[in-house]
């Protein structure tokens, strides 16, 4: 099996987070194919900390369009056999891939694998968003895109994010995925870690959570004409 | 039942939509999602604009030709339900300026059926992983769905 991976990281003027993000790709324990960064208009230091990798990383840069146009710019890119994704302002454990692809050689007929994620507060993040947030410090079920490993033939079956929701892009390709019967796991251990900021506050607004009532909207629909 | 009959949004991470005459309701506390068609929508949406509980049954029951008792004993269950879900919650100190006068709504389309809370929980790990207490304590919107829809009144 060639196991060629695609690590998709989008990114939007994080350049003070995205080194640690390109960082935690390029030592993993099992070395991905290809490194993406999606760039989605940032306006920041973004290109020069790009500039410092060289070659080792693919760069694309589109007008800002939002976190699941990004990613599929990045995928459209992409040629390995598998894709990861890792947000910009969060950062993979060393050995996420690896045992990520373990299970898929246990197992051929896995679409897809995620994993444990644990949250934690961003060192320049204010203190007024700090209070708001109530953060646990358990690791938790990762179902979202920074813990996901995917055959690239299984993520095209269910197709691209659609680049309209703002929040809640993933959950409506994965509840798409689970509509298409994609087989998953989920494995015990942590693969990622998770930067809770203050630009989260930003995306974030009483308009974008709206987002995630369209998303639900949206999938009641597609089951009820399904039936 | 409170004693007022008057209810509101349980808190800030209730969040909810009018669309298509059905209302999506997701508690991201709890990573649940509900929907509610016909009457059911048309109730929470009543409930929402401050009419009371009393009131909304007795509209009901006027709108649709039901005996009250039947729609009185739904309503209490119904309420029930969604104070159990934790998506609404007393609103014990409602002023007289606040308590509605006017007539509860209904959508035009809208035929008298049980009042059924669906309810969903397959998406609960996604929708509970969102840090959603960023919001502040103005909450989710109250805005009258009304106002952009086709309605006819009693």
């Amino acid at each position: 099996m060639n196991s060629g991976i695609s690590v998709i990281i989008p990114t939007y003027n994080y350049g003070h987070y995205l080194i640690e993000a390109i960082d935690s790709a390029l030592n993993q324990s099992y070395k991905p194919y290809e490194i993406i960064i999606a760039d989605d208009g940032s306006t920041d230091n973004t290109v020069e900390v790009i500039k410092r990798y060289g070659s080792t990383i693919k760069y694309f840069y589109r007008e800002n369009g939002g976190i699941g146009a990004a990613r599929n710019l990045g995928i459209q890119h992409a040629t390995g056999d598998f894709l990861a994704f890792l947000d910009s302002d969060d950062i993979w454990l060393p050995k996420k891939l690896e045992l990520q692809l373990k299970r898929f050689q246990q197992d051929t007929e896995l679409d897809m694998v995620f994993g444990h994620v644990k949250q934690f507060f961003s060192a320049d993040i204010s203190a007024s968003a700090k209070q708001k947030i109530q953060l646990s410090e358990e690791q938790i079920a990762g179902y979202i895109a920074s813990t996901l490993l995917i055959r690239s033939s299984s993520f095209h079956r269910v197709g691209l994010f659609e680049p309209q929701w703002t929040v809640g892009e993933f959950i409506d390709w994965y509840s798409k995925a689970q509509e298409k019967k994609l087989k998953g796991i989920l494995l015990d251990d942590l693969v990622t870690l998770r930067r809770i900021h203050d630009g989260h506050q930003h995306t974030r607004t009483q308009r974008n959570f709206q987002h995630y009532v369209h998303v639900i909207k949206a999938t009641l629909q597609r089951r009820k004409e399904a039936k | 039942m409170t004693q007022t009959g008057c209810y509101k949004i349980y808190g800030n991470a209730v969040i909810y939509e009018l669309m298509d005459n059905e209302v999506i309701i997701i508690n991201l506390d709890l990573g649940h999602y509900y929907c509610l068609r016909g009457v059911a929508a048309d109730i929470w949406t009543n409930l929402l604009n401050n009419f009371s509980q009393q009131k909304i049954s007795q509209a009901i029951a006027n709108h649709f030709h039901q005996p009250l008792e039947n729609i009185t004993d739904l309503m209490n269950k119904f309420i029930e339900e969604l104070r159990l879900e934790k998506l609404i919650t007393p609103q014990e100190n409602v002023s007289s300026t606040e308590i509605v006068s006017a007539q509860p709504l209904f959508h035009a389309k809208t035929e008298f059926s049980h009042f059924l809370l669906e309810k969903y929980v397959d998406m609960k790990e996604l929708l509970f992983l969102d840090p959603i207490h960023e919001v502040d304590e103005q909450g989710w919107p109250n805005q009258n769905p009304y106002l952009s829809e086709a309605i006819s009144d009693q």
